[in-house]
């Protein structure tokens, strides 16, 4: 089922939480809607499956404008970030609710709800009770409850934070697993960039109720649109500067820039820089060296801190750099991005 | 060491004053029945007798009061459950604000059973408003021709006035609950396709059960054995449980206090039947999914 | 939160309160015009005079009504002050405390539902007499504050039980000992639960007849005891007097609770529980 979000404008309590929300899933597709807290995200799932009204703007499910039709009747389905399993069942039920919900009887119904669970790795539990499983499982039964009806659209509200790492891997495979063995249209909701680039094929990056970008996750990588986009992966250097004559420059470091003119902001990823001379001896000779703040250990790699006139930029080091050397570096243009600098009001 | 010690000690201290007025209590009611054996201490009397309890059975218009009370009883009860439960889910599916509250259940909890048995009178009576107002309407035409209320044997002057009281009582203890219950799970159920009736009768509804039936269970063991109100409005045959017996409760004779004593421990007696039916019926639902 | 189905359902809730506050102002309103009427003869849809013998019958110079009812606000204020403590204190051992004999006290705080008043009443006047208890206000007060304690602690056991101990483990380690804990941080945290716990003792205790009657006997009268008897007399305009007084003495008491707690911190709509 295609989903299409047209112009879509929703103010609750006096703030505009949506403001212009478009885009498009064709059938099938996994999106992610990524973006800081208060970017709308959860806001927009909640206006695509029914439960809040927008304002102004239309949804359309395969083609078919379904502004009116009330939550229980969209063929869609949310997994919230609390669970809310109903504890007044067994977990074979609570799947089992909505084909309840459709008339169909008791022993079909409980049939496939436990060839659900089998297929979220659940199987044989669907007699205990939701507080009888771990938060984990819960998440499971949430996900094989909102399957059960067979949505056409499945709606993720950031299933898997407070999971625990490995619990979260887990779960990410379970629903691309899930993704791939049933094809339902579904659309996740994380602020993590890094679980969006790794499960979606594409991604729409919201920021204060608005799309800022929607594109597949290498584009959305290679060329993010504002600087928000660009630091959202983590890991990147943030430095303040003027662009002058299509350079970005401080004092010390010129990278060239494709922007206008003007005060700029850059990001940098911490793999596009490298030290290339360890220990600068001279430094009067090389003025492109630079001065090392602090170094942290990562594990595979060296994190070195470097000071750029009171602004900090960090480069990738294989070994170990002591603080206070002299330093030069490389810095791969493709991990550069630099963008007009954002007025702040 | 101290700090142990007075962790183990504390909580009996706490529950000190309650456990008093408990035994008070206790003492109170098991007194009365063994009264009603025919055992009086003060007096002289420890041989237990079923005398008593023989002639509150023979006696004509016991059976037609215990049923008649047990009517009356079940009825309001059942009444101001259904009531009180839909008063709670209107309450709770809107936004009532300060003042609607107020109203709505603090005035019916503000008030006495009395005074409400007088609002019965003064709306349903021969010369109440009701009647008034079908007279103007030209339904009846006299006083006499609305059926009475005071004394009427089918006692729906009685129930009338315990729906008044309990139906906000019952809300009152289950409009918390319920209210939580929306809150928590109407999203979820109505993106599983539940329409909100169904979300209503197959998630929140379910989930404030024991509540009330606890609240059924309040308002019916006070029904039961309430004396105000079957007194002011009630027919003279046949007579409440409670009636009847303080009826004889007031009698000089030390036979008919002993007499009037069996007669509360038949009260107590099915109310104590009722309440252990109830934990039965709630153990029972403890270990059975639904 | 707007579902577009739920307008109808809302519509449906609105008309049915509408109705249920109807049916729960007349009465009232009733109550008022006939205790300041004297002559509201059939059929007549209105009162046709204006008079307050209803109250002055009440209140006239001859008449103990007036010390009466202070002592009944009195009687009722003690009870409903013991209730709310005692059950405060009854809920935190449930809540906080693992003890033996917990089931079984717990079934003891109820126990006062399941028996009702009438026989507890016929059955403890012996007692009473012979303790020294019947025919005195402080027996009065025992008496009702037995009938009052189920309910308070019910519903202050609730409310302990919502709060958890985190708001007090938290100011233990800010500094806080026992003493500054209760008072700032436990009761603050209760006080929806007490205001609704003493409310309800106080009513039950201000309008108990039947209780009053047999434990007061002819000495210790109340209020509810003194109208009792008008309440089916032919005289409508006494009866709805005493009514009107009733409830405008108890709405006056419970403003001055709301008021008296929220000074003490509550404030409307304020929840602390998450």
């Amino acid at each position: 089922m295609s989903l299409a979000l047209q112009h879509i404008r929703l103010d609750l309590n006096k703030k505009r939480i949506l403001d212009d929300v478009s885009f498009n899933v064709g059938t099938g597709e996994f999106i992610s809607l990524l973006g800081a807290s208060g970017a709308g995200k959860s806001t927009t799932l909640k206006v695509i499956a029914g439960i809040l009204a927008q304002d102004s703007g239309h949804i359309q499910l395969d083609g078919e404008v379904v502004d009116d039709i009330p939550a229980h009747r969209r063929k869609t389905s949310i997994v919230f970030q609390d669970v809310r399993l109903f504890p007044h069942m067994t977990i074979e039920e609570n799947v089992a609710f909505p084909l309840k919900m459709q008339g169909v009887p008791r022993s079909d119904r409980l049939a496939q709800a436990r060839k659900m669970l089998g297929l979220v790795h659940l199987g044989g539990m669907g007699l205990r009770r939701p507080d009888h499983v771990s938060g984990g499982q819960q998440q499971r039964v949430a996900l094989a409850r909102a399957l059960a009806g067979k949505p056409q659209v499945l709606l993720l509200d950031e299933p898997f934070s407070g999971l625990d790492e490995d619990l979260r891997d887990e779960m990410r495979e379970l629903v691309v697993e899930l993704h791939k063995a049933l094809g339902t249209t579904t659309i996740l909701v994380t602020h993590d960039a890094t679980e969006a680039l790794m499960i979606s094929n594409r991604i729409v990056y919201m920021r204060d109720g608005r799309v800022i970008q929607d594109a597949t996750p290498t584009e959305l990588y290679r060329n993010p649109k504002t600087q928000d986009v660009a630091s959202c992966f983590g890991d990147c250097s943030i430095l303040s500067a003027n662009v002058v004559y299509g350079y970005f420059c401080t004092e010390t470091l010129c990278l060239p820039a494709t922007c206008e003119d003007g005060p700029a902001t850059a990001v940098i990823r911490h793999d596009g820089v490298r030290v290339l001379n360890a220990d600068v001896s001279d430094v009067a000779s090389e003025p492109a060296s630079f001065e090392v703040k602090s170094v942290t250990y990562h594990g595979n790699c060296y994190l070195v801190q470097l000071d750029i006139e009171g602004q900090t930029l960090v480069a990738t080091s294989k070994t170990p750099i002591r603080t206070g050397a002299h330093v030069t570096i490389a810095i791969d243009q493709e991990s550069v991005f630099v963008y007009p600098a954002e007025r702040l009001c | 060491m101290n700090r142990r010690l007075s962790s183990h000690v504390t909580p009996y201290l706490l529950i000190l004053p309650a456990v008093l007025l408990t035994l008070l209590f206790v003492y109170g009611v098991a007194n009365g029945i063994l009264q009603g054996f025919g055992i009086i201490p003060y007096l002289g009397l420890t041989t237990p007798t079923l005398d008593y309890y023989r002639a509150a059975f023979t006696r004509s218009d016991l059976s037609l009061s215990i049923l008649y009370t047990f009517y009356l009883a079940l009825s309001s009860s059942v009444l101001a459950t259904l009531g009180g439960v839909a008063l709670s889910a209107a309450i709770t599916r809107v936004n009532m604000g300060r003042k609607g509250q107020l109203m709505g259940i603090q005035i019916p909890l503000m008030t006495s059973h009395a005074i409400v048995a007088l609002f019965i009178i003064s709306l349903f009576s021969g010369s109440g408003l009701v009647a008034r107002l079908l007279y103007a309407g030209g339904l009846i035409d006299s006083m006499q021709s609305f059926p009475t209320v005071l004394g009427a044997t089918s006692g729906w002057g009685i129930i009338l006035v315990y729906l008044w009281k309990e139906i906000p009582f019952v809300a009152f203890c289950t409009v918390t609950l319920m209210s939580h219950m929306g809150d928590r799970y109407a999203e979820a159920a109505a993106c599983l396709g539940a329409s909100p009736l169904r979300t209503f009768f197959s998630v929140t509804l379910p989930l404030c059960k024991r509540t009330i039936a606890k609240a059924f269970l309040i308002v019916f063991a006070f029904a039961f054995g309430a004396y105000e109100v079957p007194f002011l409005l009630g027919a003279t045959l046949p007579k409440a449980l409670p009636v009847l017996a303080y009826v004889e409760f007031q009698k000089p004779d030390l036979a008919n206090h002993a007499y009037a004593m069996a007669l509360c421990g038949i009260m107590a007696g099915i109310c104590i039947i009722v309440a252990i039916v109830y934990f039965q019926i709630m153990r029972r639902e403890r270990k059975r999914p639904l | 939160m707007s579902m577009p189905n739920a307008r109808a359902y809302k519509k449906a809730a609105w008309i049915f309160l509408v109705i249920y506050l109807i049916c729960i102002l007349v009465p009232i309103a009733i109550t008022v015009a006939w205790a300041f009427t004297d002559y509201w003869p059939w059929p007549s849809l209105f009162p046709l005079g204006f008079s307050t013998r209803g109250l002055a019958e009440i209140f006239n110079s001859y008449s103990p009504v007036g010390g009466i009812l202070l002592q009944s606000i009195f009687i009722a204020l003690a009870v409903s002050f013991l209730a709310v403590v005692i059950a405060a204190l009854s809920a935190r051992a449930l809540v906080h405390h693992d003890f033996f004999g917990k089931e079984l006290f717990r079934f003891t705080t109820i126990l006062p539902f399941l028996i009702p008043v009438t026989v507890f009443a016929m059955g403890v006047q012996v007692a009473f007499i012979r303790m020294g208890l019947a025919n005195t206000v402080v027996g009065v007060i025992i008496a009702h504050t037995i009938v009052a304690l189920p309910y308070a602690t019910v519903i202050i056991t609730d409310v302990t039980a919502a709060t958890g101990a985190r708001l007090e483990e938290q100011a233990r380690v800010l500094g806080a000992d026992k003493l500054q804990t209760l008072a700032h941080v436990t009761v603050p945290s209760l006080l929806p639960g007490i205001l609704s716990a003493a409310s309800m003792s106080y009513i039950l205790s201000f309008s108990q007849y039947f209780l009053t009657l047999l434990i007061g006997g002819g000495t210790v009268k109340t209020f509810a005891v003194v109208m009792f008897p008008f309440l089916a007399s032919g005289d409508r305009t006494i009866a709805s007097a005493y009514g009107l007084v009733f409830l405008g003495v108890t709405f006056i008491v419970f403003l001055l609770f709301e008021s008296i707690l929220k000074r003490l911190g509550m404030r409307e709509h304020q929840s602390f529980f998450s």
